[in-house]
């Protein structure tokens, strides 16, 4: 390679360079600027006091100075003044100093000494030419760059344009400028300005003559460079951002603008640098560049589904979770129209999304916020989707809880009855199918219940669970309604016969004892059933219908099922109005008592008490007797403030009568009836004897009735509670005796005062032998205890007679008084007999 | 002189599968009868049950109300409770009828 010698004039170069017209296509923009860069490029080259362009007519007038470097303003007033010497339109040669030297007048006004000219080819005789003032003679270097500055310069002053790529170089004229010889082995570096020398630090005495690339720092691999490279290899002009070093070693981003210049044969013989240190926007590029990345990569990585949508609610932008949340590819969304979205300011607005494969596909609920915005300058909503799918999963999985009983683990009321409709729909669709529902209650629960104690009591309804569940097949559904209330459903059934046989295996499974920890509990249970289509065609309809028929197997004493009759509903609703009704009627005291009167026999008879009978005056029905009510009241919890109502009418009554001196003594022995329940009630004896003491009533004016039934299922307690009860002072009747379990050593061991005979052994005398012979022999044996006898239903004299002629101690029946309110009772002790004579 | 109305057609996508459907279909007719449009202008769509159609209309999520006619076609989606968002969004004209 061989190293160019250094020109004089290459030192202290102060103008900037630009580079050729572009070598296609017209000149588009005249640019002064760009023509006074070459002009001082040229001046500089050959180291000139002045430098001037200028444009010389034909024949050698009309001389025009199209640019000038380092002429004072008279100086170029006298050029333009003066005629294009006659040697310089002779001028073949390149560069001749002397002979327009004497030719030139305004040479006088420069300062310079000499004065040289160099044409521009290919006219030497007219056209642009320059003229220098005091000139070095230049090398062969400097020759070669003359001439492509002449010409260039004389095609730009011929067009009186410019080209569009020079005025971008010149725009840049605050940038280092560069100079590379393009056909100089490794094209090295022929000129730098100093502007360069401030931006890399390099000197030019440094630089000068070797390849650009010692910017680079190493720094091969840049596209920057690549781009660069192409285009010098095409001759084209080009732009590329490059990472330079500065001779300190830091670096920078230099924008560099290279246009080619061409030689007399059109290549490029020069490239023109123009560099611009860019670093700072560069970071502020690359600073944006980073959050914007950060800010694409929240929105990426967000859960949460973030459209960008138009007025229109057409989708503009939609991030990877909004993919997968509607269940498109974010390029398919793009364009999509999503609806203008509208979201509840009070609170979260659910929208259902379909959610992509990895759910299924199946839909979801996702959240919707809505915030006004602008994208790329137009207004814009922005729509967040906040999927709560999972969260509404779980709340359905609590839901499903809400399904399940939890002493048991069958399902609940709610899911039988859910499952109960489905198998109803889907029964429906299907011919020829049925749906049977079970309802089994737990015959004498209660009492199990209270007599086990509650823990006890939940343990024997799981071990019912068990049983049922061994019992029934898997698919056949279970479900507990509540207390001792369970239900099967048997869906898909062929024929109303393996109902029944169902039914019947689940009352057969009940005869083997249930194991409750060390007990073994005798239980039976009552089956209600209804079917599908056959009985009822709603879910409602067979729970309603399987109830009115369990009842009826109870009715008929349990431990066995009952098939729906149509009938049973009339008797289910009315069942069901007494439940309803019983609990206000006793709020709004719409009970009433009345008495009965009870009867001495002797030679003489007379009144020796009465028994309180409770009715229930119903707004609609009247008087409703006790046989309807006090068993619902039993299950109704409801029949201990029944009774405390009662005693504490009976009180106030008897508190009322002890004043009245017209009301005969003996009505003031009253008879009160209590229940089985109330027996075991541990409050009972301390409840009662309160309201007998707070009407300051003898307690042996009352006398509390118990059924012999009652006492009997459980025996001990009751011997408990009317013993104490005797204590307070108050008696105790046994009634009913004889239709029960009659066994004749609760006679003896029961803390009783009075047997009372029940109606039906009294009904067929006076004519029945055998049910006389029974009378006397009760009779015989209560005297034998100590104890006194009351026959029930008496109505004929007949009878009166004979329970005299017996030794009966009391009677008790229509024939002595009906029950009725007290203004209707006797007022003297002796008795009018009214009963029908029975015969 | 009574200017007639112009013909309104709307139809309501919503889904059974997870939303309240009712509610829902409630308020849109109500929005409807208080601006004094005939039921018989409203269509509603159970994407449950037709999910080929909501692919057909592009329905992206539920419930989407689209006003057919008059023109320009227009979509909403959330929610429809409030009835001057509804009308504004939908790009009816907010007075309301006599």
């Amino acid at each position: 390679m061989k190293e160019a010698e250094e020109p004089a004039g290459n030192r202290g170069m102060r103008a900037a360079v630009a580079a050729s017209p572009e070598p296609t296509g017209p000149p588009v923009q005249s640019h002064p600027d760009m023509l006074h860069a070459l002009v001082q490029v040229a001046a500089d080259t050959v180291g000139a006091r002045f430098a001037a362009l200028v444009h010389v007519g034909p024949d050698g007038h009309g001389l025009e100075v199209v640019e000038s470097v380092g002429l004072e303003k008279g100086a170029l007033e006298a050029l333009r003044a003066a005629e294009a010497p006659a040697a310089w339109r002779r001028l073949g040669e390149p560069w001749n100093s002397g002979e327009g030297r004497a030719e030139v007048p305004f040479l006088a006004r420069t300062g310079a000494s000499s004065c040289s000219v160099r044409p521009t080819a290919p006219a030497p005789d007219h056209g642009p030419l320059l003229l220098f003032g005091d000139a070095g003679l230049p090398g062969d270097r400097e020759t070669a760059l003359l001439d492509a500055l002449v010409r260039t310069a004389g095609s730009l002053a011929l067009a009186r344009d410019i080209a569009a790529p020079l005025t971008r170089a010149m725009e840049a004229v605050e940038g280092g400028i560069t100079l590379v010889a393009a056909r100089a082995p490794d094209m090295p570096l022929v000129y730098a300005n100093e502007r360069f020398s401030e931006l890399t630090g390099f000197p030019p005495e440094e630089i000068v003559g070797r390849n650009c690339r010692f910017l680079q720092g190493g720094q091969r691999d840049q596209p920057g460079i690549d781009a660069l490279r192409a285009a010098v290899a095409a001759g084209r002009e080009c732009t590329a951002l490059l990472h330079n070093v500065r001779r300190d070693g830091s670096g920078f981003w230099n924008e560099v603008h290279v246009a080619p210049i061409a030689g007399a044969d059109g290549a490029p013989e020069w490239y023109v640098g123009v560099q611009r240190d860019v670093t700072e926007r560069e970071s502020l590029r690359a600073g944006l560049a980073r959050e914007r990345a950060e800010f694409r990569r929240i929105l990426h990585e967000s859960s949460n589904g973030v459209l960008v949508l138009d007025e229109d609610g057409a989708v503009l932008y939609a991030n990877p979770a909004s993919e997968a949340m509607l269940g498109r590819s974010a390029s398919a969304l793009e364009s999509e129209s999503f609806g203008v979205p509208l979201d509840d300011r009070t609170g979260p607005t659910e929208i259902t999304i379909k959610r992509d494969a990895h759910d299924g596909g199946r839909p979801g609920i996702a959240q919707l916020n809505v915030t006004r915005t602008e994208w790329n300058g137009e207004p814009a909503w922005l729509a967040e989707l906040h999927d709560v799918t999972a969260r509404r999963h779980a709340e359905d999985a609590a839901r499903r809880m809400a399904w399940t009983d939890p002493l048991t683990g069958l399902g609940n009321r709610e899911f039988l009855r859910e499952e109960l409709e489905q198998a109803v729909i889907t029964g429906a669709e299907e011919d020829g199918r049925c749906v049977g529902m079970l309802l089994l209650d737990m015959d004498r629960f209660k009492e199990i219940n209270e007599s086990l104690g509650h823990a006890e009591g939940d343990r024997f309804l799981i071990e019912v669970a068990r049983r049922l569940q061994s019992t029934l097949r898997d698919n056949d559904l279970i479900a507990r309604f509540g207390g001792d209330e369970f239900a099967v459903l048997l869906g898909r059934v062929k024929e109303v016969d393996s109902v029944t046989r169902v039914a019947d295996k689940v009352v057969e499974a009940f005869h083997e004892p249930l194991q409750v920890g060390d007990r073994r509990i005798k239980a039976s249970c009552s089956l209600g059933i209804s079917l599908f289509p056959g009985d009822a065609d709603t879910a409602a309809g067979m729970m309603k219908h399987a109830d009115a028929a369990m009842y009826a197997a109870k009715r008929a004493g349990g431990s066995g099922y009952q098939m729906f009759r149509p009938d049973f509903v009339e008797r289910a609703e009315r069942r069901l109005a007494v439940d309803q009704g019983l609990a206000d009627a006793l709020a709004e005291r719409q009970f009433v008592v009345q008495y009965q009167p009870q009867v001495a026999l002797g030679a003489c008879p007379r009144l020796s008490g009465v028994e309180a009978l409770v009715r229930w005056n119903h707004p609609e029905r009247g008087l409703v007797p006790p046989g309807e009510f006090i068993e619902e009241l039993e299950e109704l919890d409801l029949i201990g403030e029944l009774t405390r109502y009662v005693l504490d009418e009976v009180c106030r009554q008897i508190a009322a009568w002890s004043g009245d001196r017209r009301t005969p003594s003996s009505l003031c022995n009253v008879s009160v009836n209590l229940s089985a329940r109330e027996l075991r009630s541990e409050e009972l004896v301390s409840a009662l004897a309160a309201i007998i003491d707070g009407h300051g009533i003898d307690p042996g004016r009352i006398c509390f009735e118990v059924t012999e039934s009652a006492a009997a299922s459980d025996f001990v307690q009751a011997t408990h509670t009317l013993g104490a009860l005797r204590e307070l002072g108050a008696r105790i009747a046994l009634d009913d005796f004889g239709k029960g379990y009659s066994a004749l050593n609760y006679l003896r061991v029961l803390p009783i005062d009075t047997v009372k005979i029940d109606r039906e052994f009294i009904r067929d005398l006076p004519g029945d032998a055998s049910s006389t012979a029974m009378i006397r022999a009760i009779v015989e044996m209560a005297r034998g205890i100590d104890k006194h006898v009351l026959a029930e239903g008496v109505e004929s004299f007949g009878q009166h007679e004979l329970l005299q002629e017996i030794g009966c101690d009391f009677a008790q029946g229509f024939l002595y008084g009906r029950p009725s309110p007290v203004d209707g009772l006797p007022t003297g002790d002796t008795l009018h007999l009214s009963g029908s004579d029975g015969s | 002189m009574i200017r007639e109305r112009p013909l309104m057609k709307l139809v309501l996508y919503v889904s059974s599968s997870t939303g309240d459907i009712d509610r829902i279909v409630e308020q849109v007719r109500t929005f409807l009868s208080a601006r004094g449009v005939d039921e018989s202008a409203l269509r509603v769509v159970d994407v449950a049950r037709h999910p080929a159609r909501a692919e057909a209309e592009r329905i992206l999520a539920t419930p989407t109300l689209v006003k057919i006619a008059p023109a320009p076609v227009r979509r909403i989606v959330g929610n429809f409770a409030d009835p001057d968002a509804v009308a504004s969004a939908l790009g009816l004209d907010m007075a309301k009828p006599q």
